[in-house]
C-alpha cells in the first residue's frame, strides 16, 4: 500500500479571546508593551482543538471523519489543507492535494457564470488550460447553460451552488479533502453530487477525506472512518462500527428531549419526548433487534380540537420507515380532545426494525387538513445485532420481521 | 491546489522561510496571480457608465484642479516644463502609488473568505491588486503621451529607456508597502483608518504639484515620501531635467529595504492569517 497522507503527533492550540473586541487594536498591544516592556506577554487561556493525532492514510482510501460540532474535524481538515499551521507535529502529503471546504470559494457576484468557472477553477488549483478543456463538461454538469453570460448575483441560490459544485467536481487531485459541502442544494442535486463523489472515490481510485453530518452519505461513500471526540481521534476502522460508537456515545439529548418555551400561538405544544427499553427505567439509545422500544410524547392541548392526531415518523437516514399516529379509527378521530396535559405512548414491537440508525420526528396534525406543529429528528437511536455469536447475523433491508416459516414434506 | 510541482509536501509548525520565498511563490502561483488581477480589473469598472475611462479621468481631473488653482497664482513653470504637463506626470505616479498602497492594504481583509477556506501563498492577493492598477497606469500613461505630443515635448531615447527601471522601482515599493500594510491590517484594523490621512499628506510631501527647489531648506522633507525619487526620476526620463541622483538613490534603497523587510514580515505573519482574520 502506498502512503498518501501521514500525520504525526499533530496538535493545534488556539488562544481563547475573552474580550468583546474580536480584533486586537494597536493600542492594546502598545500599552501592554509600555507597561511591561520586559515581561512576557500575559498568558491567554488556551484551547487544544486537536491533541496528538496520528494517522496514516493509504492510496485509494476513502475515509469518513465523524464527530460532533466543535470536536475538531474542521481544524484537522484545515491543517491538512495547509490553511492553518499546526502547533506541533507534521503532516506529509504524497500527491496533488485539493480541498473543498466550501463550494464557490472566490466566486464573484459581479462576474458572469462563464467568468466564475475560470476564476474558481484557478483558485481551486486548476490551470486555465485544464479549465478550458473541461469547460463543456462543467457546464453540462451544472445545468446552467442558459445563464452562462449572466452575472451570478442574478442566479438563484440553487443555480449558484450547482455551478460551484460543478467546478469543484472536475478537479483531479490525488488527495481530495471535502467538508460538508453536500449539505447544500436540493435533494436531487445532492444525489448527483454523491454520485460524483462515489465515482471519484471508487472508479478513479483517489484518496478522499470526507466530513459530513449526513451519516447516510458517510456510510454510503466511506468504507472506513475515524471518530474525533474533543480533539482526540480513534484509529481508522470500519465505518459501521464507528457510527455505532458515535451514536452510542451521544448524550441523553437524543434519548430525551425537552422544550420549555411554550409558544403563545399554538394549539398543541410538545414539552418532552423520550425513548427507552420497554422494561427498563433508564433512557437508552442502543437497542438490539429483539428489544421492544418504548416512545413517550408529552404535550399540552391548548384549544379543544377534533380530528387531531399526535404521531411520530421514524426515519433511517433520509428514508421514512413509517409514520404512525395515536388515534386511527374514524370514531376515535372525531372525538374532541380537550385542553390539558397528556402523554401519548407508543411501543415499537421487537423484531420489526433491522439494525441501523433511526431518528424520530414528532408531530401533531389534522390529517389532510393542517399540520399544527412538528419537531424534526429530535430522538436518535441505534439498533444493533445483539450477539453475533448467538446465531444472529446481519441482513440487508430496513425491516427484519420474524415471519412464520414452515418446513413441510414434499407433496406427492 | 496545495501544490502542483513536487510530489511530497510537508506541513509543519515552523518553516524555515527565506526572503526569496515570496518570489518563488509568486512564480509558482502565477496563474492564480494573473487570474485574481484579471478578476479585480473586470469587477472594478462594472456597472460604471464610462468604465475604464475613470483610469484617465482621475489624474486628469486632479491635474485640472491644480492647474486652475496653482498654475495661475504662482505662475510657476518648473524647469521650463508646462505646468499642466508637470503636474500630470507627477500625478500619474502618485495616483498609482497611493491607490496601490490603499487598495493592497485592504486586500487581505476583503479576501478573508478565501483565506479561511483554501490554501495558496497569501502574498498573491496584495500583489494581484497592484497588478490590476498597472492597467490603469497604462491608460494614464497613454494620455500622458498624447499630452506630451500636444505640448511638443518629445522625450529622448535614453529617457524612454530609463522609464522602465523607474516603473520597476515604483512597483517594488508599492507592492512592498502594500503587502506589509495588508498583513498588519489583518491583525490591527487601525491601518484602514490611519492610511487615508497619510495618503493625503503624502501628496503634499511629494513634488507632484510643486518642485522641490521651491522649498529651499525644507526640501529634504520630501525624502520622507518614498515616491519622491520616483517622480523626480520619471520627470528626468520625460523632460531630461537634471538627473535626480540623491532622491532616486534614496527611493531605490527604500525599495530594497522594504522588499527585504516585507518578505520577511509577510512570511512570518502569513501562517496566522487564517486564525486571526
Amino acid at each position: 500500500m502506498t502512503k498518501m497522507i501521514e500525520i504525526e503527533n499533530l496538535s493545534k492550540k488556539y488562544p481563547i479571546r475573552h474580550s468583546t473586541a474580536r480584533y486586537g487594536t494597536l493600542r492594546d498591544d502598545m500599552m501592554q508593551f509600555i507597561r511591561h516592556p520586559f515581561a512576557k506577554r500575559t498568558k491567554k487561556e488556551e484551547f487544544w482543538a486537536l491533541k496528538d493525532i496520528n494517522l496514516t492514510i493509504n492510496k485509494g482510501d476513502v475515509v469518513g471523519i465523524i464527530g460532533r460540532n466543535g470536536a475538531g474535524k474542521s481544524t484537522l481538515l484545515k491543517i491538512i489543507s495547509g490553511i492553518t499551521k499546526p502547533t506541533t507535529g507534521r503532516v506529509k502529503l504524497y500527491g496533488r492535494t485539493s480541498s473543498l471546504l466550501e463550494v464557490g470559494t472566490g466566486f464573484h457576484p459581479e462576474l458572469t457564470g462563464r467568468e466564475n468557472i475560470f476564476l474558481n477553477g484557478v483558485i481551486l488549483g486548476m490551470s486555465r488550460k485544464e479549465v478550458e478543456k473541461k469547460f463543456d463538461e462543467i457546464v453540462a454538469f451544472s445545468g446552467v447553460e442558459k445563464f452562462l453570460d449572466t452575472p451570478v448575483k442574478h442566479y438563484s441560490s440553487g443555480m449558484y451552488v450547482r455551478l460551484a459544485f460543478a467546478v469543484a467536481a472536475h478537479l483531479e487531485p490525488d488527495i481530495l479533502i471535502v467538508d460538508e459541502v453536500l449539505a447544500v442544494g436540493d435533494a436531487e442535486f445532492q444525489k448527483k453530487c454523491l454520485g460524483k463523489m462515489d465515482e471519484v472515490a471508487k472508479k478513479e481510485g483517489r484518496t478522499v477525506l470526507f466530513v459530513s453530518h449526513n451519516m447516510g452519505a458517510i456510510e454510503q461513500l466511506c468504507p472506513v472512518s475515524i471518530l474525533i471526540t474533543s480533539g482526540l481521534c480513534t484509529p481508522i476502522s470500519n465505518t459501521r462500527s464507528i457510527l455505532d460508537d458515535y451514536i452510542g456515545s451521544r448524550t441523553q439529548n437524543t434519548t430525551e428531549w425537552f422544550d420549555n418555551n411554550r409558544p403563545r400561538d399554538t394549539d398543541v405544544y410538545f414539552n418532552h419526548a423520550m425513548i427507552k427499553h420497554k422494561n427498563c427505567s433508564l433512557n437508552s439509545s442502543v437497542f438490539s433487534t429483539d428489544d421492544e422500544i418504548y416512545v413517550e410524547l408529552g404535550y399540552e392541548i391548548l384549544r379543544p380540537l377534533a380530528n387531531m392526531q399526535i404521531g411520530l415518523r421514524l426515519q433511517r437516514d433520509t428514508t421514512v420507515v413509517f409514520e404512525s399516529g395515536d388515534v386511527r379509527l374514524p370514531e376515535e378521530m372525531e372525538k374532541i380532545r380537550h385542553n390539558g396535559r397528556y402523554r401519548s405512548v407508543c411501543t415499537i414491537p421487537s423484531n420489526l426494525l433491522n439494525s441501523g440508525i433511526y431518528s424520530i420526528t414528532i408531530f401533531a396534525h389534522i390529517p389532510n387538513v393542517t399540520e399544527i406543529t412538528h419537531h424534526e429528528n429530535i430522538l436518535t437511536f441505534n439498533i444493533s445485532i445483539k450477539y453475533p455469536w448467538s446465531g444472529t447475523f446481519t441482513q440487508p433491508g430496513i425491516i427484519r420481521p420474524n415471519l412464520r416459516w414452515q418446513i413441510l414434506p414434499e407433496l406427492i | 491546489m496545495l501544490h502542483n510541482s513536487n510530489k511530497t509536501f510537508t506541513i509543519e509548525p515552523l518553516e524555515n522561510r527565506s526572503v526569496f520565498d515570496s518570489i518563488v511563490n509568486l512564480y509558482q502561483y502565477r496563474e492564480l496571480l494573473l487570474t485574481l488581477a484579471w478578476r479585480d480589473y473586470k469587477v472594478k469598472y462594472r456597472q460604471t457608465f464610462v468604465g475604464i475611462a475613470w483610469a484617465i479621468f482621475q489624474p486628469l481631473l486632479a491635474m485640472f484642479a491644480f492647474v486652475f488653482i496653482f498654475g495661475r497664482i504662482a505662475g510657476i513653470s518648473p524647469q521650463g516644463i508646462p505646468y499642466a504637463l508637470y503636474v500630470y506626470s507627477g500625478m500619474v505616479i502618485w495616483q498609482f502609488f497611493s491607490s496601490a498602497i490603499s487598495e493592497a492594504s485592504m486586500s487581505l481583509r476583503e479576501s478573508s473568505q478565501m483565506i479561511t477556506k483554501i490554501y495558496f501563498p497569501r502574498i498573491v492577493i496584495p500583489v494581484a491588486k497592484v497588478m490590476t492598477l498597472c492597467i490603469d497606469l497604462f491608460f494614464s500613461l497613454s494620455v500622458l503621451a498624447i499630452l506630451m505630443l500636444y505640448y511638443g515635448h518629445i522625450p529622448s531615447v535614453l529617457g524612454i529607456v530609463t522609464i522602465i527601471p523607474t516603473l520597476i522601482v515604483l512597483f517594488v515599493i508599492s507592492t512592498s508597502i502594500g503587502s506589509i500594510l495588508s498583513a498588519i491590517n489583518v491583525k490591527y484594523r487601525d491601518v484602514q483608518y490611519i492610511l487615508p490621512y497619510f495618503v493625503q499628506l503624502g501628496l503634499f510631501l511629494s513634488p507632484v504639484i510643486y518642485s522641490g527647489t521651491n522649498l529651499g531648506a525644507y526640501r529634504n522633507l520630501l525624502f520622507l515620501n518614498p515616491a519622491t525619487g520616483i517622480i523626480d526620476m520619471f520627470r528626468y526620463s520625460l523632460f531630461g531635467s537634471s538627473f535626480p541622483t540623491v532622491s532616486f538613490a534614496i527611493s531605490c534603497m527604500i525599495a530594497i529595504v522594504l522588499w527585504l523587510f516585507g518578505s520577511y514580515y509577510f512570511a512570518k505573519a502569513e501562517g496566522e492569517f487564517s486564525d486571526v482574520i
